[in-house]
């Protein structure tokens, strides 16, 4: 049926169904009409027996193309995942990390999820009988905001801060402070496969906080850990 | 209004951006043209729109990103209405997005190559031209062989068997297998801008075809 219309269209001029177009509510009309997921069987069926085929075509496309059960059931059920919507599709997913350096060597990093700014180190305002992890405060947008000495928090030697030291704001589950870190590294691509669990050691003090190492060197920071560590809590 | 012209083939890699790009520059030099990228996030079409627009060359052309079918529509609604002609690049899935543009198509163009596979993703496309046909929405589907190499036997005969098998019409201008496409693509030129002559003349045949077809 669609063939000898096909072939009408082309024969002929174009006809008025044709001419008339586009009527947006017959397309999305048919777009809502589609139906979510075909039945297994269907699409099984759907995939042409090597018989109907043209000679020509059995020489050539179809003698490449396996006929046997396992290989059909496979190829259904490629047919069947490639015909989902795509939120359905299974993706490889790539998040970014922030990377920085702490002391000279060691790097870590920030998921993007919980990374709000970069700050320039400014005025860093002193606050008394408070641990010695917290740097100080800063006016950030109006409003105070903590600092957290990494180096001192994980109990890492201390250093000269340099040019290149920065705060990073981050934020989880409503809970915002600044991370004093000695220098910022770029952004970098990785996908949760690539990340392998840290291993344990001795005299390693921050390990709870550590989601994972990515390129054998660089630790992932878990930042529920993080700013939920009792250290951190004023209130409690 | 303008006329819309769908670029749409379920299976990824046979050329739709290539085919909605250079067929987008074409026209931008006869009239008002927008190119409609609905294959986000992947965007191939957007990003090459962006390389374009950095460089100066839009000129009559503008270039919109969509991520879904109530989207598109209302984009081509408001496209179709100031431009002469609106060119949709589709995803690569039987999706919603698909279907639409199927429907608001003028000329809705299938690239295929001669390829067994391509010609098998192709039967999903059919399905749905008789499902539309089955509720009377008349879709003017042409197959545009594309990465064609003419000389071998098994592209022509594949590919005279994969018209007879999907009951579809081709286009008589063919896109050879050429480099010119995806260097062109990713400097955000049309092949018109590249320098492969071969190139240049049959893409210059296909943008004629696809006018007299559309009746321009």
């Amino acid at each position: 049926m669609a063939k000898r219309k096909v072939k009408q269209n082309q024969d002929a001029a174009l006809g008025d169904a044709i001419l008339a177009k586009p009527d947006f509510e017959q397309a999305l009309a048919f777009a809502e009409s589609m139906k979510q997921t075909e039945g297994a069987s269907q699409l099984e069926s759907r995939l042409p027996e090597a018989a109907e085929w043209p000679v020509v075509v059995m020489q050539s496309a179809v003698a490449l193309m396996p006929q046997d059960a396992v290989s059909r059931r496979i190829l259904a059920e490629r047919a069947r995942a490639m015909s989902k919507p795509l939120n359905q599709q299974q993706h490889e997913t790539r998040d970014q990390y922030l990377r920085f350096r702490l002391g000279a060597v060691e790097r870590y990093g920030i998921p993007y999820t919980c990374l709000e700014e970069l700050l320039y180190v400014g005025n860093l305002a002193r606050v008394p009988c408070t641990p010695a992890f917290v740097s100080g405060v800063v006016n950030y947008r109006g409003e105070l905001l903590t600092i957290l000495d990494l180096k001192q928090f994980f109990r890492m030697p201390a250093i000269a801060m340099s040019d290149e030291a920065r705060i990073i704001v981050v934020r989880h589950e409503g809970m915002r402070t600044g991370l004093l870190v000695d220098g910022v590294d770029g952004n970098i691509a990785y996908q949760d496969t690539e990340v392998s669990p840290p291993l344990s050691s001795e005299g390693v003090s921050n390990m709870e906080y550590v989601l994972g190492v990515h390129d054998g060197s660089v630790a992932l920071l878990n930042m529920k850990a993080l700013l939920n560590d009792p250290a951190l809590q004023v209130h409690r | 209004m303008g006329r819309i012209i769908g670029i749409v083939q379920v299976k990824g890699g046979v050329g739709r951006s290539t085919l909605a790009t250079n067929l987008a520059a074409a026209l931008a030099r006869h009239g008002r043209t927008a190119l409609i990228d609905a294959d986000v996030p992947q965007g191939t079409s957007a990003s090459w729109g962006k390389l374009r627009e950095d460089s100066g060359r839009l000129g009559q052309l503008t270039v919109a990103g969509v991520a879904d079918y109530r989207a598109l529509v209302s984009k081509a609604r408001e496209l179709v209405a100031v431009n002469d002609f609106v060119v949709i690049d589709g995803p690569p899935r039987l999706a919603e997005v698909t279907r639409a543009i199927m429907v608001m198509s003028r000329l809705c163009l299938i690239p295929l190559g001669a390829s067994a596979a391509e010609i098998w993703a192709t039967a999903d496309l059919v399905t749905t031209i008789k499902e539309a046909s089955a509720r009377r929405l008349d879709i003017n589907a042409r197959i545009v062989w594309n990465r064609f190499r003419e000389h071998t036997r098994s592209a022509r005969e594949l590919g005279e068997a994969g018209e007879k098998q999907l009951g579809l019409t081709a286009l008589h201008s063919k896109l050879g297998y050429r480099v010119a496409y995806s260097e062109a693509l990713a400097r955000g030129l049309s092949v018109a801008e590249w320098p492969d002559r071969h190139a240049q003349e049959e893409f210059a045949a296909l943008v004629a075809e696809i006018k007299q077809q559309l009746g321009v």
